[in-house]
């Protein structure tokens, strides 16, 4: 049974952009930019803010700079996803398709009411 | 994190341009502030980790001094809350005043009209430099040789108003319709949202029978039913297939209107000297208003030499955006920004005054900071800070007043105004508003700042509490000065422009407006087809309105006054010698009985129409006084004259009627002819009725008498003449008033001003004042110490603001009516009340200070 407590969105998404890389904070910025079609914009305060909560709660930890990264402006941090993070991004994945298909079984939704 | 802020600026400023790169400021702005992060941030980076979560740790530092000086100034701002609500007011008088102007010139001047690509739109008319006539219609067939013959002319089209009668409804109803040529729409870059456009051989006699709807009437009329299109109206009397549905965003300078129909005439044949159609052309791209200007006087002369009936004319040709808006709104909108700036810089003259005032008060603390190491920048930035906090209040309140003020102005405007100004707020107010503001805090608050941190190292050795500076306080007294003048400016400016508003109201129109409504009639030429069945359906109705109670007089004209219309001819008069071509120009009113008592016209000799005035009666003429000065010598009779004119027609004068303001309220009377309406009928006139009390009351029982002789014919333009005078001064009654309030608000705050100032420097001289009235001084003595520098201060300013007020009035000399801009009576008025406003703000902290216990100043030492 998937919990019904959900993760803030923002926090999903950050997670989701670590689900299969590690990376710095602005490329986490830009992926989610990229992939939520620019509707979700994480806010420099808002991004690093979580990034440290985040990492308070054990979701993500900071890993070694891959030794291909440019240096340019200074030594960025990168982040990945851990044990705990993927476990509740797969908690949220699980809650959102269960909520899916309660909405389609009550006909709501594209093509529905 | 400046990383991350860059990347999404680099990103929106690509996407949206500088109106993005705006957007994700605020945005970022937002956020930090939403976070409150700075705390969090500096526990962060001073947490001793040795990388911070940041990934630039300068930026960081950056970022949590400043949320420090942030947090530094709110503290400081709220320890005080009396000077920070008088400052937060003040400034957002200032901004919420240009703010709101803005809002308005914005929409006259910087929005773009309604069309695609308005820069290449130019409207043409008709000008005969030779008669002194500019501005005319254009005759279509020239102008459809223009089109075909300019290179640098993309397309022209040609529109005129109309009217039609719609049947066939409950109610017959007169519909106000613009004719097109069937590019119209094209030309301004548009097309209807239902059906199609015009095709181009709908154009002509005959072949003009389809309508496209605009939007409000297709609501209005049928509800918004989508299968009105392709069915038929009946417009006069002939059937009109809807072809088309306009959208709502398409609105037409000219004017609301309910349809555009095609013309139904053929240009080629109709003659070079019919003046009748508005033209509006896209120039070709890469064109200039030089070049088709160059261009198409060059084909207008050729026209002139291949058709004899142009003889004289040429084409005038103007940015259509020069003709929509006019020069009134934009010199306007230059004065009135000119105003509200000096408003601005009035609050801002206070309240650096006030922060002044605070930083001698705080010159002790600051000091021993810089004593203990704190660099002036570092100061600096904290005081300005403060500034920008409290401008920051300021704009926010003030962009809320803005909304109403402009709101406000705007429901103000004349409703004759043409709806294609959009007026509400964009970003270009947003980021005139976030400029005004910056700009408003560096220069309240450097000047301040600057003065407070620098090096004096005198005061932590006097080892007392000390005033500001001597340069601090020159500056204080300079401000006054300064304000005083600007507030003698505007107020002069402003009384002068609200006695000509009711000088135009009060203005002797040669009518008397009040009680007076007017309606336009049509009856239709199917069922009217000779003059003689038109006159008897006009005689029929004005006898039926007659009989209406509450209705004492009724008549009929062509054109009542102020309606703007330009009948004109030319008469010669008998016995003066001259030969045919030396005519004199007259405007023409046609008039039947009883209108100049409608109008309550004044007789300065002779008789008004009578029944008596038929067709085959001798032909008989009023003239106006305007008539008889200019074109009469000082021994003639005029009721000896008669009029000669075209093909053998004659009058005789019976009668001289005072001057009416026929198109303006504020014109120059020209010379006028009236002739009897029996002796030339018109088909369309205006019903003029004067009633006893609101003709509001009586307008159901006057649309069932018009209907009692027909049912099918409509009445529009129902109108109360009051209202029309009102439309036609509602542009300068709104300039007039808007400069009346400001300059109540310049008053205002020069007053809050010179109190501030006043108030502080005896403050500051508490001590001083003490010993004064310890060794005996008498209270007379102390007022005179403090009020005395204040009312130098303040006098220079009367003088100086004087001076600007005199070159301001001859400035507006041309708009000014019925007072001249050297008005004594104004210019005493304000000098006496500007130095009663003064006074109270000198006399009551000299009071203050003259009632100073002399144990207490000392013992606060």
């Amino acid at each position: 049974m998937p919990a019904y407590t959900s993760l803030k969105p923002h926090w999903f998404h950050i997670l989701l952009s670590l689900a299969d890389a590690n990376l710095h904070g602005t490329a986490i910025m830009e992926e989610v930019l990229e992939r939520t079609d620019r509707e979700l914009r994480l806010w420099p305060g808002k991004l690093y803010g979580a990034l440290r909560e985040m990492a308070d709660a054990g979701l993500i930890t900071e890993v070694d700079t891959p030794d291909d990264a440019p240096t340019e402006g200074g030594k960025r941090r990168f982040y990945g996803i851990t044990g705990e993070g993927r476990r509740a991004l797969t908690s949220e994945v699980e809650r959102l398709a269960a909520i899916l298909q309660l909405a389609h079984a009550k006909g709501a939704g594209p093509g529905g009411v | 994190m400046e990383d991350a802020f860059l990347a999404l600026l680099r990103l929106d400023r690509a996407r949206g341009g500088r109106w993005g790169a705006l957007r994700c400021w605020c945005g970022a702005a937002l956020d930090a502030v939403v976070r409150g992060g700075g705390s969090r941030l500096r526990a962060t980076i001073g947490g001793g980790r040795e990388h911070s979560l940041d990934e630039d740790g300068r930026g960081g530092e950056i970022m949590g001094s400043l949320t420090s000086d942030v947090r530094f100034a709110v503290r400081a701002l709220r320890r005080r809350p009396v000077f920070t609500l008088t400052a937060t007011l003040t400034l957002a008088i200032g901004i919420g005043a240009n703010a709101a102007m803005f809002t308005v010139v914005n929409g006259f001047l910087f929005k773009p009209l309604p069309y695609e690509d308005e820069d290449a739109l130019l409207a043409l008319y008709a000008g005969n430099p030779s008669l002194g006539w500019s501005g005319f219609d254009v005759n279509p067939a020239n102008a459809w040789d223009w089109r075909g013959r300019a290179s640098t002319l993309e397309d022209l089209t040609l529109f005129n108003e109309d009217a039609h009668n719609l049947t066939g409804g409950d109610v017959p109803e007169m519909i106000s319709s613009i004719r097109v040529t069937p590019n119209f729409l094209s030309v301004l870059g548009h097309q209807p949202s239902l059906g199609r456009d015009f095709r181009p051989d709908e154009l002509g006699e005959g072949r003009d029978r389809v309508a496209i709807l605009t939007d409000g009437f297709w609501e209005r009329r049928f509800g918004r039913d989508r299968s009105v299109l392709g069915s038929t109206l009946t417009l006069d009397g002939e059937p009109v297939t809807v072809i088309g549905i306009l959208p709502a965003v398409f609105l037409f300078h000219d004017g609301p209107t309910d349809l555009y129909r095609p013309w139904g005439l053929d240009f080629a044949s109709l003659a070079r000297d019919r003046h009748m159609a508005n033209a509006i052309a896209r120039m070709r791209e890469g064109a200039s208003l030089e070049t088709a200007r160059a261009e198409l006087e060059a084909i207008a002369g050729g026209l002139a030499a291949e058709h004899p009936e142009n003889e004289g004319w040429t084409v005038e040709v103007t940015t259509l955006r020069h003709d929509v808006v006019g020069d009134l709104a934009s010199a306007a909108s230059v004065v009135l920004m000119g105003a509200v700036g000096f408003i601005l810089l009035m609050a801002c003259v206070n309240v650096a005054n006030l922060l002044l005032a605070r930083a001698g008060g705080r010159s002790r603390e600051i000091a021993v900071r810089v004593a203990l190491g704190a660099g002036r920048r570092r100061i600096v930035r904290q005081l300005l800070t403060e500034s920008v906090v409290l401008a920051v209040l300021g704009g926010v309140v003030g962009s809320v007043a803005a909304v109403w003020g402009a709101r406000a102005t705007v429901a103000a405007l004349p409703a004759s105004l043409p709806p294609v100004f959009d007026f509400r707020m964009d970003h270009t107010v947003l980021l005139f508003t976030v400029s005004v503001t910056a700009g408003a805090a560096i220069l309240f608050g450097l000047v301040p700042a600057l003065g407070a941190t620098s090096p004096r190292s005198d005061v932590l050795r006097a080892g007392r509490r000390t005033g500001p500076s001597r340069g601090a306080r020159r500056f204080g007294s300079t401000l006054v000065t300064l304000q005083t003048a600007m507030a003698v400016l505007l107020l002069v400016s402003g009384t002068l422009l609200m006695r000509s508003v009711s000088g135009m109201r009060s203005q002797d129109l040669g009518f008397l407006p009040e009680n007076v409504v007017t309606a336009r009639i049509s009856p239709p030429e199917a069922q009217y087809r000779t003059a003689a069945e038109v006159s008897a359906y006009w005689e029929a109705v004005t006898h039926q309105v007659r009989g209406v109670p509450g209705v004492t007089d009724a008549g009929t004209t062509q054109s009542h006054p102020l309606m703007g219309s330009n009948w004109a001819r030319s008469v010669r008069i008998a016995g003066q010698d001259m030969s045919e071509d030396e005519a004199r120009t007259v405007r023409l009113t046609l008039a039947s009985t009883g209108l100049f008592e409608a109008l309550s016209f004044g007789m300065v000799e002779g008789r008004t129409f009578t029944d008596r005035d038929v067709a085959d009666a001798p032909p008989v003429a009023i003239v106006n006084e305007a008539f008889v000065e200019r074109y009469l010598g000082p021994d003639d009779d005029p009721l000896a004259q008669t009029l000669l004119g075209e093909r053998g027609w004659s009058a005789s004068v019976v009668g001289v009627v005072r001057d009416v303001r026929e198109r303006a309220v504020d014109e120059v009377p020209e010379p006028s002819m009236y002739l009897p309406m029996l002796q030339s009928p018109t088909r369309s006139r205006s019903l003029v009725l004067r009633t006893v009390g609101d003709p509001g009351e009586v307008l159901d029982a006057v649309q069932a008498a018009v209907w009692a002789i027909d049912g099918d014919v409509p009445l529009a333009n129902v109108q109360t003449m009051t209202s029309l005078v009102d439309d036609r001064i509602g542009g300068f009654a709104v300039i007039g008033y808007l400069m009346g309030t400001f300059a109540f608000l310049s008053l205002l705050l020069g007053a809050v001003g010179i109190y501030g100032v006043t108030a502080f420097a005896a403050g500051q001289r508490t001590a001083e004042i003490g010993v004064r009235i310890a060794f005996g001084a008498r209270r007379e003595d102390v007022i005179a110490t403090v009020v005395g520098d204040g009312a130098r201060r303040a006098g220079l300013g009367l003088v100086v603001g004087i001076a600007l007020a005199l070159v301001a009035g001859r400035a507006m000399s041309g708009v000014l009516v019925d007072v001249s801009p050297y008005d004594p009576v104004t210019f005493g008025a304000v000098t006496a009340l500007l130095a009663v406003v003064s006074g109270f703000g000198l006399w009551i902290p000299a009071h203050r200070a003259s009632s100073i216990d002399p144990v207490e100043a000392l013992a606060s030492e």
